[in-house]
């Protein structure tokens, strides 16, 4: 199980969709808020992604103290667990 | 041009680790903000347990800033936090895996009195796993056929050419689907969580 890996086709599918995402075209992005339901949504996610962003930046050094996700620090445990 | 290719080489790299890495998460666009999240979505749909797209984006930018993760030189910003939340995800699959391992393990040893333990198996957790994961894909593109199409060439490892040839689709047709594709990326699920 520590090898595990995601199958080889639904990562090579997520990573073809990300590569769509990244080369998205400004007009492409643009287009998808176009409606003032979609544009009001989409402007209060971006509001909090920035707040989001400059709290990690302001504060890097509680950042650096944080303790893991707590799935992947229980990860660490079950792999210690005896068989 | 586009914010996006912001790129770790044209960028002064100061004696503060993660500070490059600050400037440049800082000056995403919105439009690079709305990618950012498509992105998070992305690789977090289908995901078992509790970890949201926000958790995920939210961890690969604190990894990028503290230096757990480095910036490779000539890498857009996007496609480095693209490829952390990826890491990030592919951690958390590990996770769940090997906990539904345990689990089942601990059954057989119950039942069977550990008769079990060690035989070969098919990993049916991957198999499982895989099955929920594409399953939110395409349920994203249920009502659109060519999408469909498309998705289940990308997932066979099919390059443009050959997903034309073997769903008999233009090259005109290709391109437009691609192109409902991202903007059904981009647009699903504006909510936070």
């Amino acid at each position: 199980m520590r090898n595990w890996e995601p199958p080889a086709d639904l990562t090579r599918l997520l990573q073809a969709l990300a590569d769509d995402v990244v080369a998205a075209t400004e007009a492409e992005v643009a287009g998808s808020v176009t409606t003032g339901f979609f544009s009001r949504k989409a402007l209060a996610l971006i509001i909090r992604m920035r707040g989001l962003i400059e709290d990690a930046i302001e504060e890097p050094a509680e950042a650096a103290d944080r303790p893991l996700m707590p799935e992947l620090d229980a990860a660490g445990e079950v792999r210690q667990r005896p068989h | 041009m586009e914010r996006f290719t912001l790129r770790a080489d044209k960028l002064n790299v100061t004696a503060e680790p993660g500070r490059d890495v600050a400037v440049a998460i800082r000056a995403l666009s919105n439009n690079d903000l709305l990618r950012l999240k498509a992105l998070a979505r992305l690789w977090t749909r289908g995901m078992p347990g509790a970890l949201g797209w926000a958790d995920v984006m939210q961890e690969a930018i604190t990894r990028a800033l503290d230096g757990s993760r480095k910036w490779p030189s000539g890498v857009p910003i996007l496609s480095f936090l693209s490829g952390v939340m990826r890491s990030i995800c592919d951690d958390h699959w590990r996770f769940e895996m090997r906990e539904a391992r345990v689990i089942a393990r601990d059954a057989d040893v119950a039942d069977v009195g550990g008769a079990h333990v060690g035989a070969a198996s098919p990993d049916p957790e991957r198999v499982v796993a895989a099955a929920q994961a594409l399953s939110d894909i395409y349920q994203l593109f249920a009502s659109d056929n060519a999408a469909l199409k498309v998705i289940s060439g990308l997932a066979d490892g099919l390059s443009a050419a050959e997903i034309c040839e073997a769903y008999g689709m233009s090259e005109r047709e290709y391109d437009t689907t691609r192109k409902r594709m991202r903007r059904a990326l981009l647009r699903c699920e504006f909510d936070w969580s």
